[in-house]
């Protein structure tokens, strides 16, 4: 589909498009619907191994359809991650892994901060590698809704954005692409030091809170989409990167104020970092 | 209390980690994660040191948490024991 393609070259460097002869972890196809559905209320098909895991959806969003795709692959077969459902940013050497429901804010936060310095790991979904505890880079466009849309248009003006597509399931949607220095570093894993649960809010000022460890683990674990699947060992290595982490909760407002507050935990500026970051 | 006078253990399917005094125990058994705070936390915490009698326990806590080892304390370290039991996270070995 000419509207996928474009949108994944406009997205994703050339570097990262493969040709037909190398390596795939998926097989995927997003095609247009058969039969009269190509004519009337035309539809887009995800496909995966000649299965289709998702219900057709209307043509205009089969970009966001590819990417909520790949998250769904990823998030149901790359088990030699633990999988958190958040963003990661890194910064100086340490990642800050940002759990979060839909509507948190993550995705807004995590947008800010790469557009300020901060390096983009992955943003739905933070990969905790089992052997060592580093969080491996995904750096994949960053799906912006909403009032965040314009919101990032105009913090970050030079950034690369597809269209917009209404309507969606999670309202209006937009694909921000991550900034060029995060493309360049994807081979280039790191430890985590800090967990953030973000929550924007309608007003007020940027403020972490230091939250116990037990609790973070406890919320963590929530946000795990794999941790039922690993069992023991998912809650061996939770409690490791809770042991490494400085754990807050973490609300704000304005963008600026919440770059401005993470700017200072990764400057160690902030009282409640506790954590020694030895990893 | 343990049906035999016996020692309360951690079950062998039974993982912890403690942080400042709050703790969380996952069964591998159910797959389920549990948080505990305050006596229920000690108390899984030390039994995750070693096994204990409720007695011993309850001597262990009246000494580290400066409380009078009678009412209040033994009602609640009873509670704690019946939940940790109830979620099968500690099981009671014969009177020796």
């Amino acid at each position: 589909m000419p509207e996928v393609l474009s949108g994944i070259r406009l997205l994703y460097p050339p570097a990262l498009l493969l040709g037909h002869e190398q390596f795939i972890d998926f097989n995927v196809v997003v095609r247009r619907g058969y039969g009269p559905r190509r004519w009337l209320r035309r539809q887009a098909i995800f496909e995966f191994d000649q299965e289709q895991p998702f219900k057709p959806l209307p043509l205009d969003q089969a970009l966001p359809m590819f990417e909520w795709g790949l998250n769904y692959l990823i998030a149901g077969s790359a088990h030699w991650y633990l999988i958190i459902h958040g963003a990661a940013v890194e910064k100086n050497g340490g990642v800050a892994i940002l759990p979060g429901t839909p509507g948190s804010g993550k995705s807004t936060l995590a947008a800010g901060l790469v557009n300020r310095g901060w390096r983009l790991l992955s943003d739905e979904l933070a990969l905790i590698r089992r052997t060592d505890g580093a969080v491996a880079p995904l750096a994949r466009p960053i799906s912006l809704k909403n009032e965040s849309i314009d919101l990032m248009r105009g913090f970050a003006p030079t950034g690369i954005f597809s269209p917009v597509v209404n309507d969606t399931i999670k309202g209006s949607v937009a694909l921000l692409r991550a900034p060029a220095e995060s493309l360049e570093r994807m081979a280039e894993t790191a430890p985590p030091r800090w967990i953030v649960f973000p929550l924007w809010q309608p007003e007020g000022p940027a403020r972490l809170q230091p939250v116990s460890k037990t609790h973070a683990f406890m919320i963590a674990s929530r946000n795990a989409v794999n941790y039922g699947i690993l069992g023991a060992s998912g809650f061996r290595l939770l409690g490791d990167v809770i042991d490494r982490c400085a754990c807050f909760r973490f609300s704000y407002h304005a963008l600026e104020d919440a770059v401005a507050a993470f700017e200072a935990l990764a400057a160690g500026e902030h009282a409640g970092d506790r954590s020694d970051a030895a990893c | 209390m343990s049906e035999t006078g016996g020692a309360w253990y951690v079950a062998p399917h039974v993982l912890v980690r403690a942080w400042e005094g709050e703790i969380v125990a996952y069964n591998d058994e159910t797959g389920h994660t549990h948080q505990f705070l305050e006596l229920a936390a000690w108390a899984l915490e030390r039994l995750s040191s070693s096994a204990m009698t409720e007695r011993d326990l309850m001597v262990a806590a009246a000494a580290e948490l400066e409380l009078e080892a009678a009412g209040d304390l033994v009602s609640s370290l009873r509670n704690s024991i019946a939940l940790l039991q109830g979620l099968g996270l500690i099981e009671a070995s014969p009177q020796a």
